[in-house]
C-alpha cells in the first residue's frame, strides 16, 4: 500500500508538541504495524516459532525483540507490534504455520494509534484519569494493561523507567484522549500553589 | 460584643492581617484564622438565622460538625451556599453572608415565624398535604420555599477548575489527629505506601488544645516532628484540607482536597480548585475523631452557647476568647480543661455546672478560684440576641430549691462525645450503644478496616496514641511490611469519670430546648412525634427532619436518640441509630465532574473523515459516542431543505456518505460458518466466498437484537458488520456464547471496526463515479452483482468494494484502511464532481431507507419486536437452530395480532406525524383510549412527494388500507395504513 496514511491526530501535532514539558513529554508514535493474534492453546508455541518471538503467557506482560513486541491481551490474544512493511509477510507466515488450527491473525495496523508519554510526572498525569496502580512497585517496564484512561479504552505499555508509557487508543477516540492529556499536563507548567505542599 | 482576640497565643500570624466582609460589613482577621474564629474575635455573636424559626444563632463548634454558622461564600459565579464558617480558612478579601436571613441578619423578617411557631411543629409540612386540596401548590409550597431554607445555588457557570486523581496505598489513614498521626507514622515506618487524609490545614492541630507531652515534647511539637517524618518519605502522601467523603467496599475511598480555597479566588490560575481523590487501599485506619455533643435545655441555641471543646480550640489555636464571663455546663471531664484554659486566658469563669453528683477532682479549678456545682444543671439560657444569664438549679431540688441566676455571655457546654462513625457506618459496619460512654461505637468488624482512637470511643490522648500506633503497625504487617516504629509515650491522664446525660430528665425551664439546631427540632417535637407513633428512629428522622440537612445531625443525632428514648422509657441502645450514607460533608458538583466538563464532557468518537465534515459545516448528531454528520446544509438551508436535497441527489444522481462507524468483526476459524448459523436467524453457512448476505440476530427471547451484512472472505473467514451503536455489544455477545456456551467451536472474533474507513457511494450514477476511481475493476451488474464484493485498487489504494445498498439505489461501499479514509473521501468527491455528487448525512440515510421499508434497530425495534413483527418471516430459517428460535414458537410470539411494521400515509400529505406518537382507532373514544400502536419514524419524502411514517400497529398487515389516528399536539392526524415498502418495491434500482 502506498504510504498515504494520515491520522486523525495530524491536526493536533502542534498542540501536542506545545503541551510537552520537562516533567511530561507527550508525542505521537510513528505508525506501526499491528497484528492481532488469537491462538488456542495448541497454537501458541507454533505461533512463537513462526514469529521467532516467544509469546508472553504471563498476563499483562510484553515480550520485546528489537523492533518488535508481543503484547499480552488475553489468555489467547496478543497484539504483535512490528514494522508496517512486515505485516503482510508476518500474517502469511503465521497462516502457514498454523494452517488448520484454532487461530486468527488479523491485520489491525490502522485500528489503534499510539501516543507516548514520558518523564518523571508521567504517572501523575495518567493517575488523573486511570484507576490502575502505576506505582513502580506495581507496574514496571515490560508491563501492559488494557484499561480506561479518561473513560477511553486504552492499551497501556510501560517501556522504560523514565518512565515512558505507550498509550494505544482506537483512532476514533484519539482526538479526545490527546486533548485530555494536553489538559492534564497543563498544570505541570504552573507555579506551585502557595501553602499547598502535596 | 463579647468575643475578642487575646493579646498573644494561637497559631495565627498576627503580622499578616486579612480584611474580609461578612454580611456587608468589613472586618479584619489574621492569617491562620477561620471565618468563624475571625468573626468571634471581632465580637460577632449573631452569625446565622435558623432554618425554620429564623432564630438568632452564633458559632457553635470549631469544625465539620457546625450546625449553625452556614454562610454563602463568595459572589457571582463563584458564590457557594451553605459552607461552614468553622472550616473556611480566612483569606484577604473574603466575602461571605448569612444564608437564611432577609433582608439581613440583624433584622430578619423570617423571624416572624417564631410568632407562629406552634403551627410549625414537627410534621406540619406533612399535615399541609391533608388539604384543602390545591393549597399545597398555590400556598404552602411557595410559602415554605420562601421562608425555610438555606443558601442559593449560583446561576452562572462555575469559573473554577476541578480534577480527579487516583492513588493506591497499602494503608489509608483517615484523620490527622493524634491517633491518625500515630497510625500513619507506624504504618509508614516499615516502608508501606501510606495515604494520610486530614480534613484541616494542619496535622495534629488539636494537640495545641492539650497540655500533655508526647515523647517528651509538647503534643504540637510531636505532631510537627511526625509531619516532617512523613513528608520526608516518598512512600507517603499526606493530603491536608482533604475530607474523605465516602468509604466503599474493598478499600475504595473518595476524598475531596480543597487545594486553593485558602487563597483569594483566582490566586492560583490554571490549578484545580478542588481535587477528587479516588483512593484504593489494602487496609484502612479510621481515626476521624469524635464530635462533642450539646446538652439539651431551654434556650440552648442562643448565641454564646458553644461546645466546650470548641471554646478551648478558639483559645489555643486561634488566640480568641469566645466571651468575657463564662459558665461551663458539662457532664463530661474534658470541659474542666476548658474552664481552666479560660481562666488562664483571663476570662472570668463564673461556675462549672456538672450534673454528676461526684464531680471529678477539681483541684486545678479550685486553685483558679472557679466554683464547681456538682449535681446541678443549667435549666435555661436567657438573653436578648445572645446569652446574658443562665438559670442553674440542683437536680435533686436540694439547697433552697430555688434556681440561681448567673450572669454570663458565654456558656460552654459538653454532653460527652460522639465518635465519628460515619465512614464505618457507610461500609455497613455495625454500631452499638455504649452505656458507660453514652455513645454509639463501632461494633463487629469490617474487612480491612480498623477504627482507632476517639472514633472508636477512646477519648483520651494516651488511648488515642496507643490505638493509632497499634492499628498502623497491624496494617503495615498485614500488607507485608515490618513493624519498625516504637509506640509514642504521653503524660496525658485518662478521664476519671464517665459522662452523664440528662435525656430522661430534661431540665424543666421555659422555652424551646433544641435537639437539632440546624433543623430547628426541639424536645417537644420529638415528644410529639413519639405521641403520633413515630417511635422508630428512622421514622423520627423523617417526621421531624432531625439529623437531616447539610450537617446530617453530627451534633444532633445522639441527643435525638437519647431524648426519644427518655420519652419512651427505654435505653438509647434499644432505640438504635440511623445509618450514615456518603458524603460525610457536602461535596461540590464541580469536584464530582472533575475535568469532564465542556469539551471534555464525555469521550467523543470521530471517523478519519471527520475533519472534512467539520470543514463542510455539517450538522452533527450523537450516535452513541460517535459524532456523525446528520446533514450538510447549504447556506440558508434548514434541516428539511438539506435532507430533501440530499435524498433527491441519491435517488436521481449520486451521493456519498461516511459509513465508517458501522461495527465490523472478523469471525475466523474452522467453525466460523457453523457459529454464524447459530447467531443469525437466517442461514449463513451456505454463503459463497465473495458474496454478502443481510442477516438479523435475536436474543434468546426471540427479539431482534442487531442486524447487518455478512461478507464471506474465505471458507473460514467472515466479516460481520453491525449497527453503529451495537458494535461493542455484538462482539461481547459473540464472545459470551463462544466462551461460556460453545467452547467447543473453534472460532475467534476480532474487532476491525476501526481498521477500516467506509464510504458509501449511492445513486443511479454511482457506477460512473466508482468506475473513475477503480478503472481496473469490472463494475457491470453481470460481473459484479448486487450483494457481492471485490478486493481491488480504488484511487490507488487497496480497497474492498461491496455492492450493498441501504438506500434502495445502486450503491458501492468502498472500504480502505482507516489511515487512508480521508484520502478516499477526497477522491470520491473529486471523481464525483462532474456527476454532481452530494455528501449526505444520517438524516437522508434514514429517509431513504424508510422509503424502502428498511427498519433500524432501536428505531423500529425496542427489545419487544420479533423478526416476524418486522415482516421478515421468509428470512427465518426452518431447517437450522439459532439463538431465539425456540422463543419464536411461544404462544405470545406466534400471535397474529402482534404489533407489526407498516407504513403510515397521513391523509394530509403535508402533515408530519410526530415520532413516538401513540396510535388509536377512535380518537373520540372515552379515556383510557385503547392504543393500537406507535409511530417509529416519520419523514418528508422527496421521492414520494409527501410525508410518510413507519409504525408498529397491532395486526397492522391485515389492516393495510385502513385508518388510524395520532394525536399531534392540539389536533389529531388521520393516516392510512400501507405496506412498508413505498418506493421501488421490485428492487430494480438497487439491482441495476
Amino acid at each position: 500500500m502506498a504510504d498515504r496514511g494520515t491520522t486523525i491526530l495530524d491536526p493536533l501535532a502542534a498542540a501536542i508538541a506545545a503541551a510537552s514539558c520537562e516533567e511530561a513529554r507527550l508525542s505521537r508514535l510513528p505508525l506501526v504495524g499491528q497484528v492481532t493474534l488469537r491462538a488456542g492453546r495448541d497454537a501458541v508455541s507454533l505461533a512463537g516459532v513462526a514469529l521467532d518471538l516467544a509469546l508472553p503467557t504471563e498476563p499483562n506482560r510484553v515480550a520485546s525483540d528489537g523492533g518488535r513486541a508481543a503484547v499480552w491481551l488475553g489468555p489467547d490474544e496478543w497484539l504483535i507490534l512490528l514494522p508496517r512493511g512486515d505485516v503482510a509477510s508476518t500474517v502469511a507466515r503465521l497462516e502457514m504455520a498454523l494452517d488448520g488450527g484454532h487461530f486468527a491473525a488479523v491485520d489491525t495496523s490502522a485500528a489503534r494509534l499510539g501516543l507516548a508519554l514520558s518523564g518523571p510526572a508521567a504517572r501523575q498525569v495518567l493517575a488523573k484519569g486511570c484507576g490502575l496502580d502505576l506505582h513502580p512497585r506495581a507496574f514496571a517496564p515490560g508491563d501492559c494493561a488494557q484499561t480506561a484512561l479518561a473513560r477511553v479504552p486504552v492499551l497501556l505499555v510501560q517501556r522504560d523507567e523514565a518512565p515512558t508509557f505507550w498509550v494505544f487508543v482506537r483512532p476514533s477516540y484519539a482526538v479526545f484522549l490527546a486533548r485530555w492529556l494536553i489538559d492534564a499536563i497543563a498544570e505541570l507548567r504552573l507555579a506551585p500553589i502557595p501553602g499547598l505542599d502535596t | 460584643m463579647s468575643g475578642y482576640r487575646l493579646p498573644a497565643g494561637g497559631r495565627v500570624d498576627r503580622d499578616r492581617p486579612l480584611a474580609f466582609t461578612f454580611d456587608g460589613r468589613r472586618f479584619t482577621g489574621f492569617q491562620g484564622d477561620t471565618l468563624a474564629s475571625a468573626l468571634i474575635a471581632s465580637g460577632e455573636r449573631l452569625v446565622a438565622r435558623s432554618f425554620k424559626y429564623h432564630r438568632p444563632r452564633g458559632v457553635y463548634s470549631a469544625g465539620a460538625e457546625e450546625p449553625n454558622a452556614l454562610v454563602q461564600l463568595g459572589a457571582g459565579a463563584r458564590s457557594e451556599p451553605n459552607l461552614r464558617a468553622t472550616q473556611i480558612e480566612l483569606h484577604d478579601g473574603l466575602v461571605a453572608a448569612a444564608v437564611n436571613a432577609w433582608p439581613g441578619l440583624r433584622f430578619d423578617l423570617g423571624a416572624a415565624n417564631q410568632l407562629v411557631a406552634p403551627l410549625l411543629a414537627a410534621g406540619f409540612y406533612y399535615k399541609t398535604f391533608l388539604g384543602p386540596r390545591g393549597w399545597w401548590r398555590r400556598f404552602y409550597e411557595p410559602a415554605i420555599r420562601r421562608m425555610a431554607g438555606m443558601g442559593r445555588a449560583p446561576t452562572l457557570p462555575d469559573p473554577d477548575l476541578y480534577d480527579h486523581m487516583h492513588i493506591h496505598a497499602d494503608v489509608l489513614v483517615v484523620g490527622g489527629g493524634p491517633a491518625g498521626l500515630a497510625a500513619a507514622r507506624a504504618a509508614a515506618s516499615g516502608g508501606a505506601r501510606v495515604v494520610l487524609a486530614e480534613d484541616g490545614p494542619l496535622l495534629g492541630a488539636g494537640l495545641v488544645d492539650d497540655d500533655a507531652t508526647v515523647d517528651g515534647v509538647p503534643g504540637i511539637a510531636w505532631a510537627d516532628e511526625v509531619a516532617a517524618d512523613l513528608a520526608g518519605r516518598d512512600t507517603v502522601t499526606v493530603l491536608r484540607r482533604t475530607t474523605v467523603a465516602g468509604l466503599y467496599d474493598h478499600g475504595y475511598a473518595v476524598a475531596v482536597e480543597r487545594r486553593t480555597d485558602h487563597l483569594p479566588p483566582g490566586a492560583a490560575p490554571g490549578h484545580a480548585r478542588q481535587r477528587l481523590w479516588h483512593i484504593r487501599a489494602r487496609r484502612t485506619v479510621l481515626a476521624a475523631g469524635a464530635h462533642e455533643r450539646p446538652l439539651v435545655f431551654p434556650g440552648n441555641d442562643r448565641p454564646g452557647v458553644m461546645l466546650a471543646g470548641a471554646v478551648r480550640t478558639y483559645l489555643r489555636r486561634y488566640g480568641v476568647a469566645c466571651g468575657r464571663r463564662a459558665v461551663v455546663f458539662t457532664g463530661d471531664d474534658a470541659a474542666y480543661a476548658t474552664a481552666a484554659a479560660l481562666a488562664d486566658a483571663g476570662v472570668a469563669v463564673a461556675a462549672v455546672v456538672d450534673p454528676r453528683r461526684d464531680a471529678p477532682d477539681a483541684a486545678a479549678l479550685a486553685a483558679r478560684g472557679i466554683a464547681v456545682l456538682p449535681g446541678h444543671a443549667v435549666i435555661a439560657a436567657d438573653g436578648k440576641g445572645g446569652v446574658e444569664s443562665v438559670l442553674v438549679a440542683a437536680l435533686d431540688g436540694s439547697g433552697d430549691g430555688q434556681a440561681r441566676r448567673i450572669g454570663c455571655d458565654l456558656l460552654a457546654v459538653s454532653g460527652g462525645w460522639s465518635p465519628v462513625v460515619h465512614l464505618y457506618s457507610q461500609l455497613r459496619g455495625r454500631l452499638a450503644y455504649d452505656d458507660r460512654l453514652a455513645c454509639f461505637r463501632p461494633a463487629g468488624s469490617v474487612a480491612g478496616v480498623t477504627v482507632a482512637g476517639a472514633a472508636d470511643g477512646r477519648f483520651d490522648l494516651a488511648a488515642c496514641l496507643a490505638a493509632g500506633h497499634e492499628a498502623g503497625l497491624a496494617a503495615a504487617v498485614a500488607t507485608g511490611f515490618p513493624a519498625v516504629a516504637a509506640a509514642p509515650r504521653t503524660s496525658a491522664q485518662p478521664p476519671a469519670l464517665p459522662p452523664a446525660m440528662l435525656w430522661d430528665r430534661p431540665p424543666a425551664g421555659r422555652g424551646k430546648a433544641f435537639v437539632d439546631l440546624q433543623n430547628d427540632v426541639t424536645t417537644d417535637d420529638v415528644a410529639l412525634a413519639a405521641r403520633e407513633g413515630f417511635t422508630a428512629i428512622e421514622h423520627l428522622k423523617r417526621y421531624t427532619t432531625t439529623g437531616m440537612g447539610t450537617d446530617q445531625g453530627k451534633t444532633a443525632n445522639v441527643n435525638a436518640i437519647g431524648v426519644l428514648s427518655g420519652v419512651l422509657g427505654r435505653s438509647p441502645g434499644e432505640t438504635g441509630t440511623t445509618t450514615f450514607r456518603p458524603p460525610y460533608t457536602p461535596v461540590a458538583y464541580g469536584a464530582l465532574a472533575g475535568r469532564f466538563v465542556g469539551e471534555l464532557f464525555d469521550p467523543e468518537r470521530v471517523t478519519p473523515i471527520h475533519p472534512r465534515h467539520v470543514e463542510a459545516e455539517a450538522v452533527f448528531e450523537n450516535v452513541g459516542q460517535w459524532k456523525r454528520p446528520r446533514f450538510f446544509p447549504h447556506p440558508g438551508e434548514d434541516l428539511e431543505g438539506a435532507v430533501l436535497r440530499e435524498c433527491r441527489a441519491v435517488r436521481e444522481g449520486v451521493g456519498a456518505m461516511d459509513a465508517s462507524t458501522l461495527g465490523k468483526i472478523e469471525v475466523r476459524g474452522p467453525d466460523a460458518a457453523a457459529f454464524l448459523d447459530r447467531i443469525y436467524i437466517n442461514p449463513m453457512a451456505g454463503l459463497a466466498v465473495g458474496a454478502c448476505r443481510y442477516g438479523v440476530m435475536c436474543r434468546e427471547d426471540g427479539m431482534v437484537f442487531d442486524d447487518g451484512v455478512v461478507l464471506r472472505l474465505a471458507p473460514d473467514r467472515f466479516l460481520v458488520t453491525t449497527t453503529t451503536g451495537g458494535a461493542a455489544r455484538v462482539l461481547d455477545w459473540f464472545e459470551e456464547w463462544l466462551q461460556t456456551e460453545w467452547p467447543g467451536l473453534r472460532v475467534f472474533c476480532t474487532s476491525v471496526t476501526e481498521q477500516w474507513a467506509t464510504v458509501a457511494v449511492a445513486g443511479p450514477l454511482a457506477r460512473a463515479v466508482v468506475g473513475a476511481l477503480a478503472p481496473e475493476m469490472e463494475l457491470g451488474a453481470a460481473d459484479f452483482p448486487f450483494m457481492t464484493f471485490r478486493d481491488g485498487i480504488v484511487a490507488g489504494m487497496a480497497a474492498r468494494v461491496a455492492r450493498i445498498s441501504f438506500s434502495g439505489e445502486l450503491a458501492f461501499e468502498l472500504n480502505v484502511e482507516s489511515t487512508a479514509g480521508l484520502a478516499l473521501w477526497d477522491a470520491v468527491l473529486a471523481a464525483g464532481r462532474r456527476h454532481g455528487i452530494v455528501p449526505y448525512g444520517t438524516e437522508a440515510m434514514h429517509v431513504l431507507r424508510a422509503e424502502k421499508g428498511y427498519f433500524i434497530v432501536g428505531h423500529e425495534t425496542d427489545g419487544t419486536v420479533t423478526p416476524i413483527d418486522l415482516g421478515l418471516e421468509r428470512m427465518v430459517a426452518k431447517r437450522k437452530d439459532f439463538l431465539g428460535k425456540r422463543s419464536l414458537g411461544r404462544s405470545d410470539t406466534v400471535r397474529t395480532d402482534r404489533k407489526q411494521l407498516v407504513a403510515l400515509l397521513p391523509e394530509d400529505p403535508e402533515e408530519l406525524l410526530p415520532e413516538g406518537a401513540q396510535l388509536v382507532d377512535d380518537p373520540k373514544a372515552p379515556a383510557p383510549v385503547p392504543m393500537v400502536g406507535h409511530v417509529t419514524s416519520s419523514y418528508r419524502s422527496a421521492a414520494l412527494g409527501r410525508s410518510f411514517a413507519l409504525a408498529l400497529v397491532r395486526d397492522g398487515r391485515q389492516r393495510i388500507g385502513g385508518r388510524v389516528f395520532a394525536p399531534a399536539g392540539a389536533h389529531v392526524v388521520a393516516a392510512r395504513i400501507a405496506d412498508p415498502v413505498l418506493f421501488d418495491p421490485g428492487g430494480s434500482r438497487r439491482d441495476g
